[in-house]
């Protein structure tokens, strides 16, 4: 398959409305050639409509939708020389693999010669061949998936939309085919958009995530970046689990913990504009520490479980906060203990999940919320 | 795309075929007036409210008669529909003649459904329409029926509508009465006896019945004996005691209702001069002579004679209901009427 | 991707780089119109010009008096003692047929559907067949057994043997008859419901203890309510708008649809106006009836997706000669008119009286007159089922897939117009409409298939619109994102998966307007005379040669069993509508 024909993508303040409810409130997102983002988010969050507005299955309330510059905001799905891969895979069950697959090739108008060829070449890559003449109830799910992915690289998209394509596979098929899935979209060189729920299948995967939130985006950045510096609460508890601590940020990069916390904090990336703030602590950036004079934090020992590569204990903070760490050693205490967490690493977001909505021209600045009511 | 094809085609054959049928059906049901209608040859388009029976033998003959001429026949389930067919198809007629159903049923139709038609063998019938719409085409008079299965004492049978109001019917069965409402010979039948007694004969009739849907259910409900006493058409009972029912005929010695069957031309008919001919013929001799013989039916002519075993007319008390009352205000009669059977319960 | 169409299609947009959405730029959320929006119109513009235009001289003089508009025509329906006493009857003997019918089918289908008896396809067959009954006779087999002089009333009399009631005429035979005729559609319901209830859910009721019965009542039966309420709402609507049956066997009780019908069509006096209203009233209540079926429906839709098939339970002894013996009791007498009607084809008649005399002279009769009439009937019917197919696949996905706001609504509205209108009325309408004027189809076939394809479009599009609701949208669109055009995907994807439905409504849909009397017989004319003519014009007069009508109802019954059996055979459940 020659490479290489995936196009630039471009959302522009796109909103969708539907009666009752307001999917997405202008989301803006632009999707090099040939990478592969992710649109990662909880259920309800706007992230499949997004994806079947960039198929054409929805019409987009306001904003544009551009394929390399230009607008196809209101070119039907059956000209937009999409591929997509649905949840449910949707074969055509009276139709053979074959069939299925030589759909669109037919519908191109292409040769005898050359569909067969296609569909034989598709197959090969999937590592499905010789089950052309099967029909897709004689297939496991997982093949059926690889049908369906197969049907849509055949056509030589423009670009691949896949919708949860994995989540109704079992966990070790779906991480088999995390990577069969990457490895076909590097080498058709396609531009693929990927909706998923799944953020360890976000992080993997993606040269670009973008996770959405309540019909926005919150934050688009590498899987490193999403990760070890999320922009938002939303964004930092949504991947991983973190211990959120509130506080103010003094705009200069440094971080006044509501809770008390002893000695200096490693630096931060980035900084915020003085207001409120929360500190965001992963378990793997923390250390247990039974030496509790010298820790950042001191806690209560809730619980503490060894799971292979290490400890991960749970310890009850002065403020009831429930904070989670990752040890290699053992723990000395005993639960109802006392002992002590060292910060590594940590990140800093403000503190309300809602920021990055009021941070927009009409919302109120940031002094006015010091000011509120907080310690 | 095979789909697709097959498809299409489907549908392409369904609308085909249907233009083709109807356009076979032009040819057969729209020919233009007079292109090849003679009182000779040509169509008739024969709506009929008999069934074969009485259609058959008579048809059979009329085209012995009149070689030239076919007849197209279309039946229709009973006199209220074959009128509503005429009068629904007022604007672009079909049919050509309508028989069957009594003089009463054709001159309340709508103006302007039958044909205003002088024809030869008017003068041969006992009765003629002063406005020549209806011909009259046979007699019928309606006998008590008793089922002898279910009456075994030939002495009780009833002898008179009076006897039927006779307060022992009540337990010895049901007399079966089709309501006046459904059918023209069960009306004839309350006129006769409203205009023989008076209206509160019904409080002791009433109670004896049991009004039924319809004449066909009171006449097969005495034959099987589902109800002991009934009315039935006296051509239906005759030909039924003699195929071994177990009916007893009796004509009432106070009133015996009856009615003139007829037949009419349709106005506006496609085929008018066949048309005339068919009923001029239905009114020949022959024809009514066919009535009598295979039918059992009398005769609307005076000089046929009645069916063997069947009495001659002058013998019975023949009803003659007040038109102004029975004719003109049907709605006023039979609104009595229910009144009437509300209280009987 | 031809370039030039993308160009066509960009339009300019003035604020592109507007940051998150202060003031968007509205753009109307349509659906794109495009050629199913044309196909709607197309559907709605025939729909109204074939069954609404036609009949609105109902409304109209349902609505007027005295030369204006009025109710009055309704409140004279409503205060007038013999209808109010034909609501009542109707009413009750609808609901008593409808419950009776689920009673006698439901513990049928569970038994079938539950445990390993023999002749199990022999049953389902048996209970497709019997969906259809002989038209018009069936009342009349009854009658001529069990009348107060009936063959069987007065051969057990003979033998000492006294049946609990002098005859079958009255209300009673009504229900009866009709439980009968339709117990069969509630069975196949019922079964169908009864198999795809998945297995593990009675395992789970019996795990927390419950006993056999318990589970039964409280867990298989509620799930089968979907199937129940569906089969009560055909059985009661069957009744409450049928004309013949109570007319033959009603013994005179009023009832809605025969005093409606002597309103119209009375030898003696008519009010057309009286009837309109009446009819109006049944419409009301019919669509009342479907309403609540509806809503019933949605409290209760249970999606029940089993991946395993339901086991049947081994049984023998005593039990399974009782399951056996009540499945042969409930076919047995669902098939007594057939039965009836093949033995009475088979004996003489003279002037309407049954003779036990032998005889093939009855089917050497109507073969000397009335052959081309078997294939008349079969082209009428089979063309207008394919029409009536195709009208209600369009229907069906215009209302299941795009809700045009207007348009979808009022297509399916009209579509379920013809279900109560009678036929005769029906007819009427089809005359003055098109008896004159523009296009004049009185005296044709096609009237014949107008009528056939009105009266059935109701029950065609109810089942495959049934279908559609099962096909996944994403299959559609799937084929939409490898470059299929709408039109397209419907008649490639869409249309196949429902192919089933297609092909088991149509059926049903051919064999009803195979068996279709009281509208043909009022539009019918030489040479389109169909089998239910003959059959009727034989038996319309009490003197009539039954046994003619008896043998052409034979020869329909065949004509339509021999391809129910074939498609039987090749979709394996055929269910009803």
């Amino acid at each position: 398959m020659e490479r290489g024909n995936g196009v630039a993508v471009g959302v522009e303040a796109i909103s969708k409305e539907f009666p009752g409810h307001v999917a997405l409130k202008g989301v803006d997102l632009e999707i090099e050639a040939r990478s592969f983002t992710t649109l990662l988010g909880p259920s309800g969050c706007g992230k499949t409509t997004l994806l079947r507005i960039l198929a054409g299955f929805e019409t987009a309330t306001s904003g544009r939708v551009t394929f390399d510059g230009r607008d196809i905001a209101r070119m039907p799905s059956w000209k937009r020389n999409i591929g997509f891969v649905f949840q449910n895979y949707a074969l055509w069950p009276h139709m053979s693999i074959r069939d299925n697959i030589a759909y669109g090739l037919k519908l191109r108008k292409l040769g005898k010669e050359q569909i067969a060829e296609r569909v034989t070449e598709s197959l090969r890559m999937v590592g499905l061949d010789g089950r052309a003449e099967a029909f897709p109830g004689q297939l496991s799910g997982g093949q059926q998936q690889r049908v369906a992915i197969a049907r849509a690289l055949a056509l030589r998209p423009n670009v691949l939309l896949l919708d949860e394509p994995l989540s109704n596979l079992d966990a070790k098929m779906r991480i088999g085919m995390r990577q069969e899935l990457l490895r076909l979209q590097r080498e058709v060189g396609i531009t693929a958009v990927y909706v998923t729920h799944d953020q360890e299948e976000a992080l993997e995967m993606s040269d670009q995530v973008a996770v959405m939130h309540d019909g926005r985006i919150d934050q688009v950045g590498s899987p490193q970046a999403i990760y070890e510096t999320p922009e938002t609460a939303f964004v930092a508890s949504f991947i991983g689990h973190v211990t959120l601590l509130g506080g103010v940020s003094d705009g200069a990069g440094g971080f006044r913990s509501d809770l008390p916390i002893a000695g200096a904090l490693p630096a931060f990336d980035g900084a915020l504009p003085t207001g409120r703030a929360q500190l965001v602590l992963r378990p793997e950036d923390l250390d247990l520490v039974d030496d509790v004079e010298h820790a950042h934090l001191r806690g209560t020992l809730v619980r503490s479980s060894y799971h292979g590569r290490g400890y991960r204990s749970a310890l009850r903070l002065a403020d009831g906060t429930l904070c989670e760490v990752d040890h290699r050693r053992p723990v000395a205490a005993a639960p109802g203990e006392e002992a002590g967490i060292r910060v590594g690493a940590a990140a800093l977001v403000p503190e309300s999940d809602d920021y990055y909505r009021e941070a927009a021209p009409e919302a109120e600045s940031a002094d006015d919320l010091v000011a509120a009511p907080a310690a | 795309m095979k789909h697709g094809r097959k498809f299409a085609a489907v549908g392409i054959a369904a609308v085909s075929a249907s233009l083709v049928l109807s356009g076979c059906s032009a040819i057969v049901g729209g020919q233009p007036a007079g292109g090849d209608d003679s009182a000779e040859s040509g169509t008739v388009v024969v709506y009929a409210a008999h069934g074969p029976e009485v259609t058959d033998p008579i048809i059979a003959a009329f085209e012995k008669a009149y070689p030239d001429i076919s007849v197209s026949l279309t039946a229709s389930p009973g006199t209220g529909e074959l009128i509503s067919r005429v009068e629904s198809e007022m604007k672009n007629p079909l049919g050509d003649v309508a028989w069957g159903g009594s003089s009463e049923n054709y001159a309340a139709a709508s103006d302007g459904a039958f044909a205003t038609v002088e024809l030869e063998n008017d003068e041969a019938t006992v009765v003629t329409d002063p406005e020549h719409k209806w011909h009259a085409t046979d007699a019928l008079f309606q006998a008590i029926a008793v089922n002898t299965e279910r009456v075994t004492d030939a002495s009780s049978y009833p002898q008179s509508f009076e006897d039927l109001a006779d307060p022992k019917w009540r337990e010895a069965g049901q007399i079966a009465f089709a309501n006046p409402r459904s059918s023209g010979t069960s009306y004839s039948l309350l006129a006769a006896m409203v205009t023989a007694h008076d209206w509160d004969f019904l409080d002791g009739f009433l109670p004896n019945a049991k009004v039924v849907d319809g004449s066909s259910q009171m006449f097969d409900g005495v034959r099987t004996g589902e109800y002991a006493l009934g009315f039935i058409n006296e051509d239906l009972g005759a030909t039924w005691v003699a195929e071994g029912a177990p009916l007893e005929l009796v004509y009432p010695s106070d009133v015996v209702s009856n009615q003139i069957g007829v037949a009419a031309v349709i106005e506006g008919a496609k085929h008018p001069k066949a048309a005339e001919t068919f009923v001029n013929y239905l009114m020949s001799k022959e024809a009514q002579q066919l009535m009598v013989d295979e039918v059992g039916r009398r005769s609307a002519r005076t000089d046929v004679a009645p069916p063997a075993g069947l009495p001659a007319a002058d013998e019975l008390k023949l009803a003659a209901p007040d038109p102004a009352v029975f004719a003109t205000d049907k709605d006023a009669v039979l609104t009595r009427f229910d009144e009437k059977l509300a209280s009987a319960k | 991707m031809p370039s030039n169409d993308l160009r066509e299609r960009v339009e300019p947009l003035e604020e592109t780089l507007a940051p998150p959405a202060p003031v968007p730029v509205k753009r109307r959320a349509s659906r794109r119109p495009g050629v199913w929006l044309l196909v709607a119109l197309g559907l709605l513009l025939l729909l109204a010009s074939t069954i609404v235009l036609p009949q609105l001289r109902l409304v109209g003089e349902a609505f007027t008096d005295d030369g204006g508009f009025s109710f009055a025509n309704f409140i004279e329906f409503f205060t007038t003692p013999r209808f109010q006493e034909a609501i009542l009857n109707s009413l009750v003997v609808a609901v008593v047929a409808g419950v009776l019918a689920c009673a006698v089918a439901v513990p049928a289908a569970y038994v079938l559907a539950q445990f390993d008896l023999p002749g199990r396809n022999g049953f389902l067959t048996l209970a497709t067949m019997a969906t259809v009954s002989p038209p018009f006779l069936g009342a009349y087999a009854w009658v001529l057994l069990l009348g107060r002089g009936g063959i069987l009333t007065t051969q057990l009399r003979a033998w000492g043997i006294e049946l609990p009631f002098d005859t079958i005429i009255g209300p009673g035979g009504i229900v009866w008859v009709t439980v009968w005729a339709t117990q069969a559609l509630v069975f196949l319901l019922a079964y169908d419901a009864f198999r795809a209830i998945d297995p593990s859910l009675d395992e789970a009721s019996s795990s927390v203890g419950a006993g056999p019965w318990r589970t039964r009542l409280r867990i298989v039966l509620p799930m089968a309510v979907p199937a129940l309420v569906t089969g009560f709402y055909m059985s009661s609507m069957k009744i409450f708008t049928d004309f013949g049956t109570p007319l033959i066997i009603g013994g005179g009780t009023p009832m809605l649809p025969t005093a409606v019908y002597y309103e119209f069509l009375s030898e003696v006096s008519t009010n057309p106006a009286i009837a309109s209203a009446g009819s109006l009233v049944m419409l009301g209540v019919a669509c009342i009836a479907l309403a609540l079926q509806q809503w019933a429906l949605r409290r209760r839709t249970y999606a029940s997706v089993s991946s395993r098939r339901r086991p049947l339970q081994p049984v023998r002894g005593v039990k399974k000669g009782l399951m056996i013996a009540y499945l042969g009791v409930v076919f047995g007498l669902s098939f007594v008119p057939h039965l009836v009607v093949v033995g009475t084809s088979l004996l003489t008649w003279k002037a309407g009286i049954l003779k036990w005399i032998p005889t093939f002279d009855n089917y050497v009769r109507l073969f000397d007159e009335n052959l081309e009439v078997i294939l008349m009937s079969l082209l009428l019917a089979g063309i207008a089922c394919v029409l009536c197919v195709i009208v209600a696949v369009l229907v069906a996905y215009l209302t299941v897939r795009r809700r045009y706001s207007v348009i979808s609504p009022a297509l399916n509205v009209i579509t379920m117009v013809p279900y109560i209108i009678p036929g005769t009325v029906l007819a009427i309408g089809l005359i003055l409409a098109f008896g004159s004027g523009p296009l004049i189809l009185t005296g044709t076939a096609t009237i014949l298939v107008l009528a056939y394809f009105i009266r059935r479009i109701p029950y065609v599009t109810k089942s495959i619109e049934a279908a559609l609701t099962q096909v996944h949208p994403a299959l559609e669109e799937a084929a939409m994102s490898v470059g299929a055009k709408p039109m397209r995907a419907f008649r490639q994807i869409t249309v196949p998966l429902v192919r089933p439905a297609i092909v088991s409504g149509g059926t049903v849909g051919f064999l009803q307007m195979v068996t279709e009397l009281s509208a043909t017989v009022m539009l019918y004319s030489v040479p389109f005379i169909t089998m239910t003519v003959v059959i009727f014009t034989n038996a319309m007069q009490p003197a009539s040669p039954f046994g003619v009508a008896s043998a052409m109802t034979v020869v329909l019954m065949l004509a339509v069993y021999i391809p129910l059996y074939f498609v039987r055979r090749k979709f394996a459940s055929v269910t009803s509508v």
